[in-house]
């Protein structure tokens, strides 16, 4: 409540000094307050059950088909290209034979856009950053239809997942490593597409222990990882290659402050409309203007796109020597 | 049994070359050039590269299901399950005479077969057993998915 009475809701800015601005918890009240800042009315969303078709080992009308005769049925969710939500199932979808087939990922909805959004090529060079447990990985192959390479980088003990994964869904166009994604360009090699699907937060929606488990100085911890990961693969992408990069977080600090944070720094990286749901990224946050540009982004809040909460930022790299899009695309800040 | 005496028990058809083996950890890959081009410029050791087609343990090469999904398009030496049995294999549990739908003929005790459906699809693979109740002995099934994301499976892969 203390934390309520600090804030400026009127002029959207926070007082110097104050909670939101010093390490506290963001606890539910805390959080749904910044986001009543940000000109949202926060709420629970009950999220479905959804999955992706494996294209890769079956076509859509005939898993459609099989999982109705089993009590499994699917309704085709409209902004995705192989996304389904289940719309009644006298079991949990994970434990079907079809599943264990690999015919179907289970796989939240806004989880799907990135890739979709990316929108990866057979034979192209592509990298999947911090890559566990895969599910991005197999939609980027699925979307590859098996050519070409993906390097799919994790640190983490979690590597296991995406070679089950892997696996389960027939995908064979993949380098799996063990390794921090940060250091990318150890390859020496430039990528067509690069996928950034940055470790977050994630949000409320998606954790419902997230309130009291997150500080604003844990978000800025995590900020400096989501920075030095779009650094590393801005630096390893070819010119005219294409970058996504998605978090399931709702706050700025690891959304538009980062994407704000790289147009500043990176010369040569612009923004593309991300052609997806979901509302404009935001120009003002807590009081600081941002890229006009930032519009190009993708927000999804959850009560009002019924998904999980995502942020989702499209890049093309250019020719930094190239003046006419280099003018076109001068930071243009928001008053 | 290593892999290409595994697939010579299926099929006497070249699936794949050696050379386009690579071996990670005593897991075996198959990895097309384009791959290869990728990898040769690493410096890093992959984790896993391309189609996982198995792994060898304590001698006995273990297949993937990427490979024993291929070997079931190159061989007849598959028995195939009612619905019941096939439902009951994926839940780990030995195959039943009366489970079963078609097998080839001449199988003999210990020989390894592989287990599909009516529909044509790999459940896994067993020993073959000749005079018992019990027809076929699984050695792997799909449900292996399930079991490897649990706790124990994870602690033991690390």
């Amino acid at each position: 409540m203390m934390a309520q009475s600090v804030l400026r809701r009127s002029t959207g800015s926070l007082e110097k000094d104050e909670d939101m601005s010093g390490q506290g918890m963001l606890t539910q009240s805390v959080a749904f307050e910044r986001y009543r800042m940000l000109g949202q009315e926060p709420r629970h969303v009950d999220l479905p059950v959804s999955i992706r078709v494996n294209t890769i080992k079956i076509q859509p009308d005939l898993i459609l088909k099989r999982l109705a005769n089993i009590g499994i049925h699917l309704k085709p969710i409209n902004f995705l290209r192989y996304g389904y939500s289940v719309t009644k199932s006298k079991f949990s979808v994970g434990a079907s034979l079809e599943y264990l087939l690999g015919y179907m990922y289970t796989q939240e909805v806004a989880s799907q856009i990135p890739v979709q959004v990316l929108d990866p090529k057979p034979g192209e060079l592509v990298a999947d950053l911090a890559a566990a447990p895969g599910g991005k990985t197999t939609q980027l192959a699925q979307w590859m239809e098996n050519k070409g390479v993906i390097i799919a980088l994790d640190k983490g003990e979690r590597v296991y997942a995406i070679k089950n994964n892997l696996e389960r869904c027939g995908v064979s166009n993949v380098v799996v490593l063990k390794k921090d994604a940060r250091f990318l360009s150890d390859f020496h090699v430039e990528f067509d597409r690069i996928l950034v699907d940055a470790p977050c937060s994630s949000n409320f929606i998606g954790d419902s222990r997230w309130f009291g488990k997150h500080s604003k100085s844990g978000l800025h911890n995590r900020s400096v990882l989501q920075k030095e990961l779009i650094k590393s693969a801005f630096s390893c992408l070819k010119v005219g290659g294409t970058m996504v990069y998605s978090t399931c977080s709702l706050e700025p600090e690891e959304n538009e402050l980062v994407v704000d944070f790289a147009l500043r720094k990176l010369k040569g990286l612009a923004l593309v409309d991300a052609q997806c749901i979901g509302d404009p990224g935001l120009t003002q946050v807590f009081g600081k203007s941002l890229s006009r540009d930032m519009v190009k982004c993708r927000r999804l809040w959850p009560w009002k796109t019924g998904t999980q909460g995502f942020f989702i930022a499209k890049f093309e790299k250019i020719d930094p020597t190239d003046l006419t899009k280099l003018r076109s695309t001068k930071i243009d800040r928001c008053n | 049994m290593n892999l290409p005496q595994f697939v010579k028990v299926f099929t006497s058809e070249e699936l794949f070359q050696i050379r386009d083996i690579v071996i990670i950890s005593n897991s075996f890959y198959l990895v097309v050039p384009s791959l290869r081009k990728v990898v040769a410029q690493m410096r890093d050791k992959p984790f896993a590269v391309g189609m996982f087609l198995g792994r060898e343990e304590g001698g006995n090469f273990l297949p993937s299901f990427q490979l024993l999904d291929w070997i079931m398009l190159h061989t007849s030496r598959k028995v195939t399950l009612n619905e019941k049995t096939a439902w009951l294999v994926i839940c780990g549990r030995d195959v039943f005479r009366q489970g079963i739908l078609e097998a080839p003929d001449g199988l003999s005790d210990g020989d390894v077969v592989l287990l599909q459906n009516s529909v044509g699809e790999c459940l896994g693979y067993g020993h073959w057993c000749a005079e018992k109740k019990i027809a076929v002995h699984i050695l792997l099934d799909r449900g292996d998915f399930l079991r490897r994301e649990s706790p124990h499976h994870v602690k033991r892969n690390k």
